[in-house]
């Protein structure tokens, strides 16, 4: 054999290997890669299951059981294989304890447990024929196709800690803890449950409660002109022009008075449902 | 030929607002459009195009949460769009989400840097705005 050939064989062989190694990289970072790092502001902090603390970057993909955590400063946006969405605001740590998901089926499980922070889930494919469980070390919630914002604060010396429960949209969101569960049908409205005790019923969330919530989801003012102005023009492109962006607003808002808002939640009133401990005892009572 | 227009944009707006998953109601092509989209978006998520991309097709498709995550994501990158946050306030809306849609409309209309054509679409949306919470005690 000639040394051209040998030299061919050798490269082909080292192709060969190569390709095989990256097709198995490819194959276990697809069966690892539950979702990807869509946004984020500062250093949020990523652990995979087995590896070591990395920061999250714009790209950086997520894996199950990954512990993902942010500073005072720090905010991050998730993306989902189902396309559910997670904003995790300053101050949080949470795990992604379960995803599972069929593309072909577009159906799966999901479930977060999140210790401190404040946190908002927008549900994907899962949650239209599944829950979204979030669990907390004062309460576990259930979201089914929606929108849910939650704050957890720990114990402190001037704080018992809890967790706040707010629906943004959907069609319910479930709050137990104790043997009680609290059912929330309403957008704009929350449950409070203690670390240690029980939801309470569903109020009207506190005036500025989801302003404040939903303000800590979002960066600070730090974007370049650049791009903060190319943002702007591409969201003006989807707008369209003042003429058809005007039609679409008159047509949204008769759409919605002629469809009222007590057709997207199980019942007409603001109902609280309390399931104690007995499902068979359940009642239902207006608040 | 106005009249029809109106009505098919009406008609899009009620179907999109009922569908439980609207997506899979699209038609085939929309589904695959919407799909390619939102895997370009899975790949390439720093890219504003691509973010854009989707958040349009998942509007047109009626995934109002999903266009939602896509421009909520953007006030990470900065929290003074206007714009964005008209969008935000025009899909809430949508959903029915009173209260959240309130927020971000008012927050559009207190940017510092407010264009005028976001003004009077903002404006006109919390004039019309149901009162969410009080008016669903009955």
């Amino acid at each position: 054999m000639s040394k051209s050939n040998v030299a061919v064989l050798l490269l082909l062989r080292a192709l060969l290997v190569g390709a095989a190694v990256l097709g198995l990289f490819s194959t276990a970072q697809a069966q690892g890669r539950i979702g990807v790092t869509q946004s984020i502001q500062n250093n949020p902090v990523g652990k995979p299951p087995g590896g070591l603390d990395r920061v999250l970057r714009v790209g950086t993909d997520v894996q199950a059981d990954e512990i993902i955590s942010t500073a005072a400063d720090d905010r991050a946006h998730l993306v989902f294989l189902d396309g559910t969405t997670l904003t995790i605001g300053p101050s949080s740590s949470m795990t992604i304890d379960k995803f599972v998901y069929d593309p072909t089926t577009q159906k799966g499980e999901l479930a977060v447990n999140a210790t401190k922070g404040v946190f908002r889930i927008i549900g994907g494919r899962i949650s239209k024929t599944s829950t979204i469980t979030v669990t907390t070390p004062s309460a576990t919630m259930g979201i089914r196709g929606g929108i849910a914002v939650f704050g957890v604060t720990v114990p402190s010396a001037t704080d018992s800690g809890g967790t706040t429960s707010i629906l943004v949209y959907g069609n319910s969101l479930t709050v137990t803890a104790g043997g009680v569960t609290q059912t929330i049908t309403v957008p704009g409205l929350s449950v409070t449950t203690p670390t240690g005790g029980t939801p309470g019923a569903p109020t009207i969330a506190v005036q500025g409660s989801l302003a404040a919530a939903l303000a800590t989801l979002v960066g600070n003012s730090t974007a370049s002109a650049a791009t903060v102005a190319a943002i702007q023009t591409l969201v003006a492109s989807n707008l369209g022009n003042p003429v058809t962006l005007q039609a679409l607003i008159q047509a949204i808002i008769v759409a919605n008075t002629a469809t009222p808002i007590t057709t997207t939640t199980t019942t007409t009133t603001l109902a609280v449902i309390v399931v104690p401990e007995n499902p068979n005892q359940t009642q239902a009572s207006p608040n | 030929m106005k009249k029809l227009g109106t009505f098919l944009l009406l008609a899009t707006v009620l179907v999109g607002c009922q569908s439980p998953d609207p997506v899979q109601k699209a038609s085939p092509e929309l589904q695959r459009e919407y799909n390619a989209a939102f895997q370009k978006m899975l790949n390439d998520p720093g890219n504003l195009d691509v973010v854009m991309a989707y958040a349009q097709v998942a509007t047109k498709t009626g995934d109002y949460e999903g266009a939602v995550g896509a421009y909520e994501s953007l006030l990470l990158v900065d929290a003074n769009l206007p714009r964005v946050k008209l969008e935000l306030g025009i899909l809430y809306y949508r959903l029915k989400s009173y209260d959240t849609s309130r927020i971000y409309l008012e927050g559009a209309l207190a940017s510092p840097t407010l264009p005028a054509d976001v003004r009077k679409p903002a404006e006109l949306l919390l004039a019309k705005m149901p009162k969410q919470s009080k008016s669903k005690r009955t």
